[in-house]
């Protein structure tokens, strides 16, 4: 398994242990950078009702380049595709990155992802502080401009996204319905607070891969 | 005679004291270093900066109060809230404040508007109130100027054909009509920007964003506060107000950039 990590979060990333700890065998670790800022402009989400790209301003080239990118949400189909055309996807490749990225719902508007995955995965790190609803409170005080602390333990998401990418790739299996289960989808910060570890299913489908101690059911 | 306080004048004194002061105001003022539109937080804060260092700015609001948003905070509350670093704005203002948490400041709306007003006015920048833009004059692909005129002229039945608008010159526009961005959008009517229309999604980075994009997005034209998220298709912004400052101030900062190829 390969994860990236997108050169501007390679210094502050605090996690490389607890994912190397996730595995039995070698998780190896690179640094990425998208190398065509033009593109990272173009597919810029604009309008979230409307999956529509513009050419971009030259404004916003610069801004790519010199990585002022706070605030700015991305287009995850596309950002994910480039990605994996970038690198070898025959093995599991993640990419961890601080981008803000989205994807259109069921409802055909775009929502924050924590994780966009198809034949590589991309995870972003402020999406999971983003993505997951809340409970309705952090919302009201937000909008009255308050800025209130996110109650998300990243740690854990962040395995749990690694995990259920790993699943899909190696055993093509897409989520649990068990809610306590590692590889339930959680769209809320309650359900993400359920998930205790791997359901008796999942514990054998992963034998032998994972590190024994996530058998435990105190992930 | 007792009682009598004030000095002795005319009515005629009265009304050419202010025809003529305003006439000669709106003379010099046909053609100048920027035009402001729009009186709001950005636009007051660029107009500020840009005035203190010796510009000719003149600012167009379309009401007859300056200030936008600025006076009332979230749910039409009069408590205004900016973040770090933006209460060094309000520390150059000498507008007091409150920390309420780490990093997150409180003040009183009529007293941080006010002040941020005064410092425009006293910077020397002027203003044309109760004012309309109503499009642009654009040479050789460059903006250069404003079409204005009175608001109420908007309210006037539609058989009243006859109040044209008049122009104005500048080397330089700053949009600052907040969401609406009617001057990018103008541009865009001739088909010469794309403007992206602003997001539902609210991001908490979203006031670094409008500061990160504030800048110049036609030639002559910068676009500043709101009208930011506008242009550019940014998410939302929350009823923190440290983001328009410091965007006015950002665009100062190009605006006095782009002033030096004319010098
Ligand atoms: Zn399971």
């Amino acid at each position: 398994m390969k994860i990236y990590i997108e050169e501007n979060l390679w210094d502050s990333f605090s996690f490389f242990d607890e994912i190397r700890a996730l595995f039995n065998f070698t998780v190896e670790f690179k640094k990425y950078r998208f190398r065509d800022p033009y593109f990272l402009a173009y597919i810029r989400v604009r309008n979230p009702s409307e999956r529509v790209f513009y050419e971009p301003l030259p404004l916003e080239i610069e801004n790519e380049k010199r990585d002022l990118i706070q605030g700015v949400i991305y287009d995850g189909v596309e950002l994910l595709k480039y990605f994996s055309q970038s690198i070898d996807i025959s093995k599991p490749a993640v990419l961890i990155t601080n981008r803000l990225i989205a994807t259109p719902g069921d409802d055909m508007r775009y929502h924050l992802r924590m994780i966009v995955m198809s034949a590589a995965a991309v995870i972003s790190l402020k999406g999971i502080l983003y993505a997951p609803a809340k409970p309705p409170e952090y919302y009201i005080k937000s909008s009255l401009g308050f800025t209130e602390k996110i109650d998300i333990d990243v740690r854990k998401v962040l395995r749990m996204l690694i995990l259920q990418f790993y699943a899909y790739f190696e055993y093509e299996e897409i989520f649990c319905s068990e809610k306590t289960c590692i590889l339930y989808n959680c769209h809320t910060t309650e359900e993400i607070n359920q998930v205790k570890g791997l359901c008796k299913k999942h514990v054998k489908m992963l034998e032998g891969v994972i590190n024994p101690s996530l058998e435990l059911r105190i992930f | 005679m007792e009682g009598e306080i004030f000095a002795k004048t005319t009515e005629k004194d009265v009304t050419s004291a202010i025809v003529k002061s305003f006439h000669s105001m709106l003379i010099e003022y046909t053609d100048s270093d920027v035009i402001v539109v729009g009186g709001g937080p950005s636009g007051l804060m660029a107009a500020r900066e840009l005035a203190k260092v010796g510009k000719k700015v003149l600012v167009i609001e379309r009401n007859n109060y300056l200030g936008g948003g600025f006076w009332i905070g979230g749910y039409l509350m009069n408590k205004i809230t900016v973040r770090a670093p933006a209460e060094k704005v309000l520390d150059e203002l000498l507008i007091p404040y409150q920390e309420y948490t780490k990093g997150l400041y409180v003040t009183d709306g009529p007293h941080a508007c006010s002040k941020l007003i005064a410092a425009a006015c006293e910077a020397g920048a002027k203003f044309l109130n109760m004012t309309t833009f109503e499009d642009l004059i654009i040479k050789e692909r460059r903006v250069s100027g404003v079409v204005i005129n009175w608001t109420p002229v908007q309210a006037l039945p539609r058989q009243i054909t006859c109040v044209d608008p008049i122009a104005l010159e500048s080397k330089l526009i700053i949009d600052a009509t907040g969401h609406d961005a009617f001057v990018a959008k103008k541009l865009e009517e001739r088909g010469l920007l794309k403007t992206r229309g602003y997001g539902s999604m609210w991001v908490e980075e979203s006031e670094d964003a409008v500061v990160n994009h504030t800048g110049e997005v036609f030639s002559g034209l910068i676009v500043t506060g709101m009208a930011v998220t506008t242009v550019f298709g940014l998410p939302r912004m929350g009823p923190t107000f440290g983001g328009m400052l410091l965007s006015g101030k950002r665009a100062a900062e190009v605006a006095l950039e782009k002033l030096k190829g004319f010098e």
